[in-house]
């Protein structure tokens, strides 16, 4: 009997540091394990004896890449404890800020991280030699997310003007105004990169997913919105822990989430896009047909063009509330401390992000809790693994290291912010 | 015109990352009359910041493991190409793959020169290790030596 391994000890192309290993006794895989050797960040343990305002700027330091995303579920969930509504107003800016944040998180990855391995590139820089106006369009398009995120949110990594109750400072319509000639340069740029990844080849894989994500009556979900699952799950954010739970695995320095009933689930795009594909904005939907997106999407390696979707959407969104733009007055509500307990969830760029707070009366933080996407998906990373591996025994070596990796590419996972949480071996003995 | 930059990068919640901005603030003191940018270091932005320029220094904190902390190394970039371990970042993508990447697309300056500076710590916090912070004098000389090198 043939035995075999796959080891690659250090991922490349995902955010933070992980590793894959495989052992094959024959047909049969003996061991499969998606590590992640990040040390923990222990930004939970950091948070207690913090003010609840300190929250969306001590989150933000989790992630280079989706500060937003951290930044609105920690202030969704204190808004909560304290009983505070915001503003349409406030919403649409965080929206707005959202936007950006998919555009840069999506434009990165896609373009940088994960069309290489469609293309048959080792990396970015051997992509960018054969495909210059590509990439080059791509680093336009990944700047003008950043740019989103700087003039709303005062700069661009770990921005610092979103607040508990709405923003210290709302932009000028002049400011956002000045945004649109690269926003509509931008959507138009995110329309061709729909054509262009919609016309790559993708490995076989189906899978029988249970997608989770959030859904909200008036838009396709970003910074609000409830809990919902394609197995008919519908819950506020009060609920999650009632429906998913973490566990130590001994080999990750992540969690790993599952429902209550112990199964693995979806969270990301095609979560967002197969439970959400009626609230698709006018040119997402278009653009969606144009390349046979029909929901539900099964297949993994399809999420790139649920991407380049949900990047046209961000792109046309973003137009949409500027020309819509009213300035936030006051721009933040204030903010009582309330003793309780707060939940907040939002959808980041990865998927899912969930968040608990408790807060005493002097909005002194006694505990928090913080569910990054990455974790919700590490689960379904290893069965995808495990589904593609088996039917794809025959590849050689090489060939079948290449595409567990690109597989686990798929969901964008993003190591830094899971390790509260890759290497890749394939051991065929 | 002056065709050309200064361009430090850094995280100044990274310990010994922060010494390029420092360094920036300390070049913007003495009024060059050439600019000084102050960059992430990402390729969209650097493409912008050097198109058309002739020379341009980029400054950063560097982990050779070869060096002592505080260690002032200079690199011809434009005539040589920079190691790529795409791992070690922690932002999806670092500096030395920007500018590989800009060499790709044929977008680098006509003349890019690397001062970097051996970092001795890398983790959270706002404090330069005392061996950075007493090298800055060395590396702003040596920043301006090769502003200035004919």
């Amino acid at each position: 009997m043939t035995k075999r391994t796959i080891d690659v000890n250090y991922l490349a192309r995902v955010e933070g540091e992980g590793s894959l290993y495989v052992k094959l006794d024959g047909d049969t895989i003996s061991e499969l394990e998606f590590g992640i050797f990040e040390p923990p960040r222990y930004f939970e343990a950091f948070l207690r004896g913090r003010q609840f305002t300190e929250v969306p700027d001590i989150t933000s330091r989790i992630c280079g890449i989706c500060p937003i995303g951290y930044q609105t579920s920690s202030i969704n969930a204190m808004e909560d404890v304290c009983g505070v509504t915001v503003t349409p107003e406030i919403d649409a800016l965080r929206r707005l800020i959202y936007c950006g944040e998919w555009i840069e998180s999506h434009v990165l990855h896609l373009f940088l991280l994960h069309a290489p391995d469609f293309l048959g590139y080792e990396s970015a820089i051997h992509l960018a030699k054969d495909f210059p106006d590509e990439v080059q369009m791509g680093l336009r398009m990944k700047k003008i997310g950043n740019t989103v995120v700087q003039v709303v949110g005062g700069r661009e990594i770990h921005p610092i003007n979103m607040k508990v109750g709405g923003f210290f400072r709302a932009p000028t319509r002049r400011e956002l105004r000045a945004l649109v000639p690269e926003l509509e340069w931008g959507l138009d740029a995110a329309l061709r990169t729909v054509n262009l990844v919609s016309g790559f080849t993708f490995p076989d894989l189906d899978r029988d997913y249970l997608f989770v994500s959030m859904r909200h009556d008036d838009e396709y979900p970003m910074a609000r919105g409830r809990v919902v699952s394609s197995a008919g799950l519908d819950i506020t954010a009060h609920e999650y822990e009632d429906h998913f739970s973490e566990s130590h695995v001994e080999r990750s320095n992540a969690l790993h989430s599952l429902t209550s009933d112990g199964l693995a689930y979806h969270v990301g795009p095609m979560a967002r896009f197969n439970l959400n594909v009626d609230l698709l904005t006018p040119q997402a939907t278009a653009a969606a047909t144009r390349a046979n997106l029909v929901p539900p999407i099964t297949n993994p390696f399809r999420s790139i063009i649920v991407r380049a979707i949900e990047i046209v959407l961000a792109f046309e969104e973003a137009l949409r509330i500027i020309a819509e733009y009213d300035p936030p007055e006051p721009p933040a509500l204030d903010v009582t401390p309330v003793a309780g307990t707060g939940f907040g969830v939002s959808e980041a760029p990865r998927g899912l992000l969930f968040h608990r707070y408790r807060i005493d009366g002097a909005g002194i933080i006694e505990e928090a809790r913080i569910v990054p996407p990455t974790s919700q998906n590490q689960p379904t990373i290893e069965a995808d693994l495990h589904d593609f591996i088996t039917a794809n025994l025959a590849l050689s070596d090489e060939d079948l290291t290449w595409q567990c990796e690109q597989a686990i590419r798929n969901y964008d996972p993003c190591i830094s912010c899971a390790t509260h949480f890759l290497d890749l071996r394939l051991d065929r003995g | 015109m002056d065709d050309r930059a200064i361009i430090c990068v850094g995280n100044s919640s990274r310990s010994d990352d922060g010494v390029g901005p420092l360094i920036a603030t300390e070049l913007d003191n003495r009024d060059l009359g050439i600019p000084v940018h102050l960059s992430n270091g990402e390729p969209g932005e650097l493409l912008d910041l050097w198109r058309g320029l002739g020379r341009v220094v980029i400054v950063d904190a560097v982990v050779t493991g070869r060096s002592e902390p505080g260690t002032v190394h200079v690199l011809h970039a434009s005539s040589e190409p920079l190691p790529v371990v795409s791992h070690a970042s922690s932002h999806g993508i670092g500096l030395a793959e920007s500018i590989e990447l800009a060499r790709s697309l044929r977008a680098l300056p006509t003349d890019l020169r690397l001062v970097g500076i051996e970092a001795g710590s890398l983790e959270p916090g706002t404090d330069l290790t005392p061996a950075v912070r007493a090298a800055i004098p060395d590396a702003v000389a040596q920043i301006l030596a090769e502003v200035d090198d004919a």
